[in-house]
C-alpha cells in the first residue's frame, strides 16, 4: 500500500519542513511544529521561531521491517532529537548517513535538507530535514 | 438518582485470521454469544455502543452504528460508533454506562469489532498508524512498533528493563493463550521463540507485537435493579474513567512513562474506593511486551523498573501475587483494534463471577479486577475498576 499526499497537505507543512519552524509561548514553552494553542498551559498566540539545526539524539530505533509508504528507504533510524536552543526543544526525524547497526542515542546531530519521502510513482516528492552524525569523538555527547 | 451499570453477559466472536467472516458477520456472531451470555433477546437491546478503531481504512466501510444494528437484526435502535484507536471500546462501553447511569436505557449493547485482514500486512500497519500524530511523526516513518520501540529503548537505558523481561511478558501472555479456546494464538513458546524471532523495530521482535485480528465483542450493560432480577452472576462498574493526552511522542517528557494512564487508573481507583494492590485480576494492554511493564507501572503497582523483573518471577502469572492478562492478552489472544476494550472487560466478566473456563480461572475466588485500555501511544486511556457478584 502507498499511501498518495496530496497538494495541500505538503504545501501547508512545507514552511515548518523546510525551516524547522516553531512555536514559541509567552511561558517560554517551545514546541515543534508550531501550533495555536499550549496543550501544556493553554496559553495562545505563539511567535514562530526558527529551531537551531544541531542537536542531540535522545532515542534512536531502527525500522527493520519497512512500511511500502516509505518507498526510498531501507531499513531506516527515527530518532528524537533535542535541538540546542535553550529550551532543547524535541522533534522526530530520520538519520541519514547512518548505520543501521549502530545506536545514536547521545550522538550530536546536524540536519541536512533531503527528500523524505516520495508518494508512489506518480506522487510528489517531500522534502525536509534529516538529521546527521557528527563523526568524530569530539561530538559525542556525554 | 444515578444508577450502578452492571454486566450482566459477555460475548465474542471467533477472534483470527476470519477469511470467512465479513465485519457484519463478526458483529453477529459477538452479539449473538453476548445475549445468550446474558440470557435477554436481541430485541431487548435499546441502545447500541460500538468501538470501531479505523473500519474506513480495513473495510471500506463508515456508517457503523447503523452497520452494527443492521447486523444484529435490530435496525431502529440508536446506535452509534465511537473511536479511540485502540481503546475504542472502552470509549463505547463509558458511553453505555453514561446511558445506564442517567437512566436513559435499561439493556445496552456495549462492544467493539475490527476487521483488519481485508488488506496486506503493510495496509494493516498504515491503517493503524493513522492514530499516531500523523503529519509529523507517521510521515517521517514512525510506526506503531517503532513508537513502542523508542519507549521501550528508553524504558531499558534509564530502568534496567532487559531483553529476558520483555521475552517474560510474551511467554506468560501465551501460556495464559494457550488455555483460552477464544484465543487466536492457543499455543505455548518458548523463550528463543521470541528471541530469534525476526526484528521489527529494535529492540522489538515479531513476538514482542500483537497480532493483526479479525473479530468483535460485546457486552449487557444494565442498572442493578436488573442486573439482580436476572438471578446470574453479574459486574459492578465501580469506577471508570477516560483519559486523553497529547498526541506527539516527541513532546512527552519522559518517553517511557504514560501519564494518561495514570490519571485514568488513578481516577477509576478513585471512584471505586480500592487501592491498586486490592486488584485480583488485571487485563491490560500488552500490545507490545514493553507496553505491559510501562502500564503496570504507570499505574502503581510497581514502581518505575519493578515490573520486569516481577514478571520474570512469576508474580503476573495466573498463580501469582497479581494475575495478569489471563485471557492471554493482546499478545495471544489477539488484538482486533476496535473490539479489545471489550474481551478485557469480557474476560474479568469470566474470572469475577468465577464463570472461566477451570484451566484458566483465577485460583482463590477473585471479585475485585482493573481492565486498562489503551490507545495509540497511551493518547487515549480507559480505565475500569469491576467487582464480581456472585450467585
Amino acid at each position: 500500500m502507498s499511501e498518495i499526499i496530496f497538494p495541500p497537505r505538503i504545501k501547508r507543512r512545507s514552511d515548518v519542513l523546510y525551516h524547522l519552524k516553531a512555536a514559541k509561548f509567552p511561558s517560554g514553552n517551545v514546541l515543534y511544529p508550531p501550533c495555536e494553542i499550549d496543550p501544556e498551559t493553554g496559553e495562545t498566540d505563539p511567535e514562530i521561531i526558527q529551531l537551531p539545526k544541531t542537536g542531540t539524539v535522545i532515542a534512536d530505533t531502527v525500522q527493520r521491517i519497512v512500511p511500502s509508504w516509505m518507498t526510498l528507504n531501507g531499513p531506516y533510524h527515527v530518532v528524537i532529537v533535542e535541538c540546542d536552543d535553550e529550551k532543547h526543544t524535541r522533534l522526530m526525524g530520520q538519520l541519514t548517513g547512518a548505520d543501521p547497526d549502530t545506536d545514536y542515542t547521545g550522538w550530536r546531530v546536524q540536519a541536512r535538507f533531503r527528500r523524505l519521502n516520495a508518494n508512489g510513482s506518480e506522487g510528489t516528492i517531500i522534502y525536509g530535514f534529516k538529521w546527521e552524525p557528527m563523526v568524530g569523538p569530539a561530538f559525542l555527547h556525554t | 438518582m444515578s444508577q450502578v451499570p452492571c454486566i450482566i453477559g459477555f460475548g465474542m466472536s471467533p477472534w483470527g485470521s476470519e477469511w470467512e467472516l465479513s465485519a457484519r458477520d463478526l458483529i453477529a456472531k459477538a452479539a449473538r454469544a453476548t445475549i445468550a451470555s446474558a440470557g435477554i433477546g436481541m430485541k431487548d437491546i435499546e441502545a447500541i455502543h460500538i468501538g470501531a478503531m479505523t473500519s474506513g481504512m480495513f473495510t471500506g466501510q463508515e456508517n457503523i452504528g447503523a452497520y452494527a444494528a443492521d447486523a444484529m437484526g435490530i435496525p431502529g435502535v440508536p446506535a452509534s460508533r465511537h473511536e479511540g484507536a485502540c481503546a475504542s471500546a472502552s470509549v463505547a462501553f463509558n458511553a453505555a454506562c453514561d446511558d445506564i447511569a442517567s437512566g436513559r436505557h435499561k439493556i445496552v449493547f456495549a462492544g467493539g469489532f475490527e476487521k483488519m485482514t481485508d488488506v496486506s500486512g503493510d495496509g494493516a500497519t498504515a491503517a493503524l498508524a493513522a492514530a499516531s500524530e500523523r503529519e509529523y511523526e507517521a510521515d517521517q516513518g514512525a510506526t506503531f512498533p517503532l513508537l513502542y520501540a523508542l519507549m521501550a529503548k528508553s524504558h531499558m537505558a534509564a530502568l534496567g528493563t532487559t531483553r529476558e523481561m520483555l521475552t517474560a511478558v510474551a511467554v506468560k501472555n501465551h501460556r495464559n493463550a494457550s488455555k483460552n479456546p477464544n484465543a487466536q494464538f492457543q499455543m505455548e513458546i518458548t523463550p528463543a521463540i521470541v528471541e530469534n524471532s525476526i526484528m521489527v523495530a529494535d529492540p522489538l521482535r515479531l513476538f514482542d507485537c500483537s497480532p493483526i485480528t479479525d473479530g468483535a465483542a460485546g457486552l449487557i450493560v444494565v442498572p442493578e435493579d436488573v442486573a439482580e432480577a436476572s438471578g446470574k452472576p453479574y459486574l459492578r462498574v465501580m469506577g471508570r474513567a477516560l483519559v486523553s493526552d497529547q498526541m506527539f511522542l516527541h513532546r512527552r517528557k519522559v518517553l517511557h512513562e504514560m501519564p494518561g494512564v495514570t490519571k485514568a487508573a488513578a481516577r477509576a481507583l478513585k471512584e471505586a474506593g480500592k487501592s491498586v494492590t486490592d486488584m485480583q485480576a488485571i487485563e491490560l494492554h500488552d500490545c507490545f511486551t514493553i507496553a505491559e511493564l510501562m502500564i503496570l507501572e504507570a499505574i502503581g503497582l510497581y514502581e518505575p523498573g519493578k515490573a520486569g523483573p516481577a514478571t520474570v518471577a512469576g508474580e503476573t502469572a495466573i498463580e501469582g501475587k497479581y494475575p495478569v492478562n489471563s485471557s492471554g492478552g493482546l499478545k495471544g489472544k489477539g488484538h482486533p483494534v476496535g473490539a479489545t476494550g471489550a474481551a478485557q472487560i469480557g474476560e474479568l466478566f469470566l474470572q469475577l463471577t468465577g464463570t472461566a473456563p477451570a484451566a484458566r480461572q483465577i485460583p482463590n475466588n477473585p471479585t475485585i479486577g482493573m481492565a486498562v485500555n489503551v490507545g495509540g501511544i497511551g493518547t487515549m486511556c480507559g480505565a475500569t475498576v469491576l467487582e464480581g457478584v456472585r450467585k
